[in-house]
């Protein structure tokens, strides 16, 4: 597919602004603090922004649109009842009191609420998994660039990782949440175009309807909740483990998504920052489903029925661009490179801090300074993005759409993080030995079930089942920690921490 | 059982807890905040934009 001059105009200036935007508003960085953290000074409605495409990325623009198309308006659920719902108890009851707590990272709270082995377990199972999460999106942005700019998988590769290394290196988190800022609101205006277009090439909303509604296979696509009895979504399996596993872990417990909540000015902030992200995400849902839907009643015929045994994932979205005029084109287009840098960045900063904070520094140098720590960060965020990079080639020929990927890769053990993250937060009566327990039967218990082929929700739904059984049995059994040690890491014990705060 | 009324029900509970909830539970101070400053108001906002999508939307 050819580019016109306007169109490349449009993605050069993304990519060049951008950048030298991330640089300049991340100018300052000094020390280790100011790389993971922004220093305490970002704002809400910045950060707001900035939790919305930290989720919302490459992986779920192109995934979605292939869920869309192969499953219809149902896949929204993974953004309303997965999303939203979790956001608000989040934002009044766990955001808070994290941000209290004054931690960099979740396995750091982890640690001196249970013990070193919980939190050095979690820290590197985050850190493989977001090797994993970095070659997701890495593969969802090859895919776009393929189809519409004619890239090699390699060249689109090398050139996300160059253009989000430069501002992620020199200007951290700061940089991350305010690039984001401005690749939401192109995020928006990109798939509000794609929509709009789209429904227009199909005559309408009603015309989408009656189109799909006529193909084989298709009469639950526009159903936003699917009976008890459906074998891909049954609307329990969404609300136990979407509404109430994945969901909440992700929000509560994702590095990626919690970290820039952790840089606000206040508790105040940080709680605003989460409902500002919910009421944005509102609208996102359908932005990213209803491509599919428009997919499925323009290409059906070039990609198969929604049941095809030859479906290849990541087509549906770079063939619906390809309609779009010239000039509106080159703004998807960038609308699309803002999504994979959202994404990309948040998870290589993350990466990053969660090493150097949970296992460079208490493993190998306890005592380095927060300028050795700068360092080390930036060197980590070089070796991510190139992890990343290589764990794309082997996810590319793994699954069979981005979104799966994602979403199979949290299911494994956000599990077993919720029960440990909320019984640890909830209780006093927790010990750090049955939060170990609940980890290793949670995440076990997940591989298990995976490696049967059980449902990637039910996977989800069990383990964390398991890992609380595990977690209140073994607890019952041994000694919690004395109440000075758990005063500030349990709701409802955070006298000291609001006085040193 | 239609799992439409289901999940509206969730967010009609977060509605509810939100209102019930002192307020203590949810700033450092008593300060009165108009309703465009208050987070529980636009939190509750949302939470029945989600409720009315649920109840309304009939496939």
């Amino acid at each position: 597919m050819e580019l016109q001059s306007i169109d490349l105009f449009f993605v050069i200036l993304y990519l060049t602004g951008i950048a030298l935007f991330g640089v300049w508003i991340g100018r300052g960085v000094k020390s280790g603090y100011d790389l993971f953290l922004a220093g305490r000074s970002l704002p809400w409605w910045a950060v707001g922004a900035s939790l919305v495409v930290s989720d919302i990325g490459a992986k779920d623009m192109v995934g979605l649109a292939d869920e869309g198309y192969r499953h219809g308006l149902v896949m929204a659920n993974y953004d309303l009842i997965g999303c939203i719902f979790p956001v608000l108890i989040a934002a009044f009851v766990f955001m808070p009191f994290l941000w209290l707590a004054g931690v960099y990272t979740i396995p750091e709270y982890l640690g001196r609420r249970y013990n070193f082995a919980v939190r050095f377990c979690f820290a590197v199972v985050w850190a493989v998994v977001m090797v994993g999460m970095l070659g997701v999106i890495f593969v969802s942005a090859a895919s776009m660039f393929k189809e519409l700019l004619g890239w090699s998988f390699t060249t689109s590769v090398l050139t996300t990782a160059v253009v989000v290394g430069l501002y992620t290196i020199s200007g951290g988190l700061k940089a991350v949440v305010f690039t984001d800022l401005v690749s939401c609101i192109v995020l928006i205006i990109g798939m509000v175009l794609i929509c709009m277009i789209g429904l227009d090439k199909v005559g309408g909303w009603e015309a989408l309807r009656t189109q799909v509604g006529a193909l084989p296979d298709t009469e639950h696509h526009f159903e936003l909740v699917r009976s008890a009895s459906d074998p891909d979504n049954p609307w329990t399996a969404m609300l136990l483990g979407l509404g109430f596993v994945l969901g909440p872990a992700y929000w509560i417990g994702n590095q990626a998504i919690v970290q820039r909540t952790f840089g606000t000015v206040s508790q105040a902030e940080a709680r605003a920052s989460y409902v500002l992200c919910a009421a944005i995400k509102i609208v996102f849902p359908f932005l990213l489903v209803i491509p599919g839907l428009i997919g499925l009643a323009l290409f059906h015929d070039k990609f198969g029925g929604v049941r095809s045994d030859n479906w290849t994932g990541g087509l549906v979205l770079p063939e619906l661009v390809k309609l779009l005029p010239p000039g509106i084109l080159g703004i998807v287009i960038g609308a699309f490179l803002a999504g994979v840098m959202s994404n990309l960045d948040s998870y290589v900063n993350s990466a990053t801090t969660l090493c150097v904070t949970d296992l460079y520094k208490p493993i190998f140098r306890q005592g380095a300074s927060d300028y050795e720590m700068l360092w080390v960060g930036r060197l980590l965020i070089v070796i991510f993005l190139a992890g990343g990079a290589i764990a794309s080639y082997e996810i590319q020929q793994r699954f069979t759409t981005v979104f799966t990927a994602f979403q199979t890769l949290l299911s494994l053990y956000q599990g077993a993080l919720l029960s440990v993250l909320l019984l640890g937060m909830l209780s006093r009566r927790v010990t750090q030995w049955g939060g170990f327990a609940g980890l290793i039967v949670g995440v076990t218990s997940a591989s298990l079930m995976h490696y049967q082929g059980v449902h990637m929700l039910w996977v989800a739904w069990w383990s964390f089942v398991a890992a609380v059984c595990a977690n209140v049995g073994v607890s019952m059994l041994t000694k919690p920690h004395d109440d000075e040690r758990l005063q500030g890491l349990v709701i409802g014990m955070q006298s000291v921490a609001k006085e040193s705060v | 059982m239609d799992g439409r009324f289901v999940y509206a029900a969730v967010f009609a509970a977060v509605i509810v807890w939100l209102l019930v909830v002192p307020t203590s539970r949810l700033y450092d101070d008593d300060q009165v905040r108009p309703w465009y400053r208050n987070v529980r108001f636009w939190a509750i906002c949302v939470a029945a934009t989600q409720v009315i999508i649920y109840l309304a939307w009939n496939g």
